[in-house]
């Protein structure tokens, strides 16, 4: 077991190496100069001089890599050049926005859409089952920023019973905050939703057929126990396994509601600073993103290594 | 109805249990027509469509449903209905490219992941893996303002980032295939590396590549539909069906049919794709008919 997890854990740090190195090359390709971007038309010479010079810009490509690089390792994350902020700082303070968005709906998508997959397959061929999974069907088809607008519309601007856009902080009015983050967080959720309750009713019918299952029934075990304590549990191992990646999913998809009901997270923070090309936001909210989801694949793997010996073994 | 008891070729009668699983349910039957009705106005945009995708008439902006203009028209005075159905000929098409570059360079790599082992395994799944942490939409927009917008730039970009699915998908498959009899037979019998993956393991992992890439099409649409809201999509004034729910956002208050009906269409075309793709791999593989 000490092996796989060392294995598992040089392979993620292998993974992220190679992010950054992705992410650094893909915005030095990137056309145009970022501080040409920042200062406008009207800048002399010496003023981009001035700047590229304050930025680092003018250094060689690996200078500038490395010097990201041992910034990361003492947990110094460079300035934006747009907003004239230490990045970090400016994570911090979007960080928060975006987490009240995708937090509640990771959860959301996980219990109900789990509990929908369980339905779904316990109702197989039945009226229930077809009706939801047309609907999940429909959900996964459905661009988020289209039903966001058409809540927008309904809720919004006809009933008027919601905020159109914007955030209110909790601390300043809790009622406020959590109303203008119903429609975001509806329409991050109901994606995912679907998705979660396909995969539970494949995985669910796939474990049902199966012999164990047979054998709980035969044994007289009653009926819930059989479906939830031993054709859940294994069901369950390839969603778990599949929210590494519905985190990355989740933080993305947060790009296009931040924009739509203007709430200023870290989706609009990295939309902005690719246009401007501000090198050390996107680097770094990249990396971070990435260093997320390859954590929380790494946990669920070693995980259910401990728990399911079948994984350990692969 | 009566059966007909007419003898079948193996090959014929195997087409024909193919097509009846394929065409099951009444689901699928709907996607596939929806799906061939799309492909068809889409190649024939310019004898479907009632007006030109960018004929503007500022005397007609912003107009009601009528008969005249069936889905009203938008801010500039286009007709809605022509512009979707040039809008069909952009998302197809970027659905098509964009899954045949994914699949070829991705199919690709797997197979030599898969095949030749060792260093070379490595280097290529971590470099895919190291992609997949990083959310689609995001690599979408990094790729998307490297190479500018435009039809082809997006093919290109959203068959990036939908590479490392088949490459995953075609390395296991190897992995499994490789052990299998018949492929020792072949070394056995001299076939070389390169025959063999080719020849022996290849073809055994088409079917599942293909169903992937089935359901993929409507993902690529539903990327593109994304790209284009956020303003890095197909350059305007070509029809996109994402740009023109993003264009129409602005009128959604008085007009909101403007931003609604292009996203109807999104939804009818990526549900098709994901209803055919979902027969496709119950009727390739009989364990999971039903189950999902």
């Amino acid at each position: 077991m000490g092996k796989y997890v060392l294995k598992r854990l040089g392979q993620s740090l292998i993974v992220v190496f190679i992010v950054t190195v992705i992410v650094f090359g893909l915005m030095h390709m990137l056309p145009g100069d970022p501080v040409q971007i920042y200062l406008g038309d009207t800048a002399t010479e010496e003023q981009v001089e001035y700047y590229t010079k304050m930025f680092g810009l003018d250094q060689p490509l690996y200078v500038q890599y490395l010097r990201w690089i041992g910034g990361l390792f003492k947990g110094e994350m460079g300035r934006s050049i747009t907003y004239s902020l230490d990045v970090k700082e400016l994570l911090l303070r979007r960080v928060g926005c975006t987490l009240s968005v995708t937090f509640p709906a990771f959860v959301l998508a996980l219990i109900i859409g789990v509990c929908l997959g369980v339905v779904t397959a316990t109702h197989r061929g039945k009226p229930l089952d077809s009706l939801l999974t047309s609907i999940a069907n429909i959900g996964i088809a459905t661009p988020t920023f289209w039903i966001g607008m058409i809540l927008v519309y309904f809720f919004g601007l006809k009933l008027k019973w919601l905020p159109v856009q914007g955030y209110v902080p909790f601390a300043e009015s809790p009622s406020g905050f959590l109303k203008c983050l119903v429609m975001p967080v509806f329409v991050l959720t109901l994606g995912h939703l679907s998705s979660n309750t396909r995969q539970t009713r494949s995985s669910m019918l796939e474990v049902v057929s199966q012999d164990f299952i047979r054998t709980a029934r035969a044994k007289g075990l009653n009926e819930n126990t059989v479906i939830y304590k031993h054709a859940l549990r294994n069901a369950l191992i390839p969603i778990v396994t599949m929210m590494g990646g519905a985190v990355g999913g989740l933080i993305g998809g947060t790009v296009a509601i931040e924009k739509l009901f203007n709430i200023s997270g870290v989706g609009s923070l990295m939309l902005t600073a690719i246009i401007n090309k501000d090198y050390m936001v996107v680097q770094n909210v990249t990396f971070v993103i990435a260093v997320v989801v390859v954590l929380c694949n790494l946990l669920i793997d070693i995980l259910y290594g401990y728990i399911d010996p079948r994984i350990r073994v692969e | 109805m009566k059966k007909e008891n007419k003898i079948l070729t193996p090959a014929a009668e195997r087409r024909k249990q193919f097509l009846d699983a394929f065409f099951a349910t009444v689901p699928v039957r709907v996607g596939f027509s929806i799906i061939a009705v799309m492909v068809f106005c889409a190649v024939l945009a310019p004898v479907v469509a009632p007006y030109g995708p960018n004929d503007q008439d500022l005397s007609n902006m912003l107009q009601k449903m009528s008969f005249a203009h069936p889905f009203g028209t938008d801010p500039l005075g286009r007709d809605l209905l022509s512009r979707i159905i040039y809008g069909a000929r952009a998302s197809l098409s970027v659905g098509l490219v964009s899954t045949i570059i994914a699949g070829s360079i991705g199919i690709t790599l797997g197979l030599l992941a898969g095949n030749m082992g060792k260093w070379v395994d490595a280097v290529i799944m971590r470099i895919m893996d190291a992609m997949m942490s990083i959310p689609v939409v995001i690599l979408a927009l990094f790729l998307g303002s490297i190479l500018g917008k435009g039809l082809g730039n997006i093919m290109l970009c959203i068959g990036i980032v939908m590479m490392p699915g088949y490459a995953r998908m075609t390395r296991g498959q190897v992995l499994t295939v490789k052990q299998l009899d018949y492929v020792t037979a072949g070394k056995i019998g001299g076939a070389t590396q390169i025959k063999n993956a080719l020849k022996h393991i290849l073809p055994n992992c088409i079917a599942p590549n293909l169903v992937l890439a089935t359901m993929n099409l409507g993902t690529a649409i539903l990327t593109e539909a994304g790209l284009s809201y956020l303003g890095m999509g197909i350059n305007p004034p070509t029809a996109s069906w994402g740009a023109m729910v993003s264009d129409g956002y602005r009128y959604l208050s008085d007009y909101p049919h403007v931003a609604i009906i292009p996203g109807i269409f999104v939804i009818l075309t990526v549900w098709a794709f994901n209803v055919c793709g979902d027969a496709l791999r119950d009727a390739t593989d009989p364990r999971l008919r039903g189950t999902r």
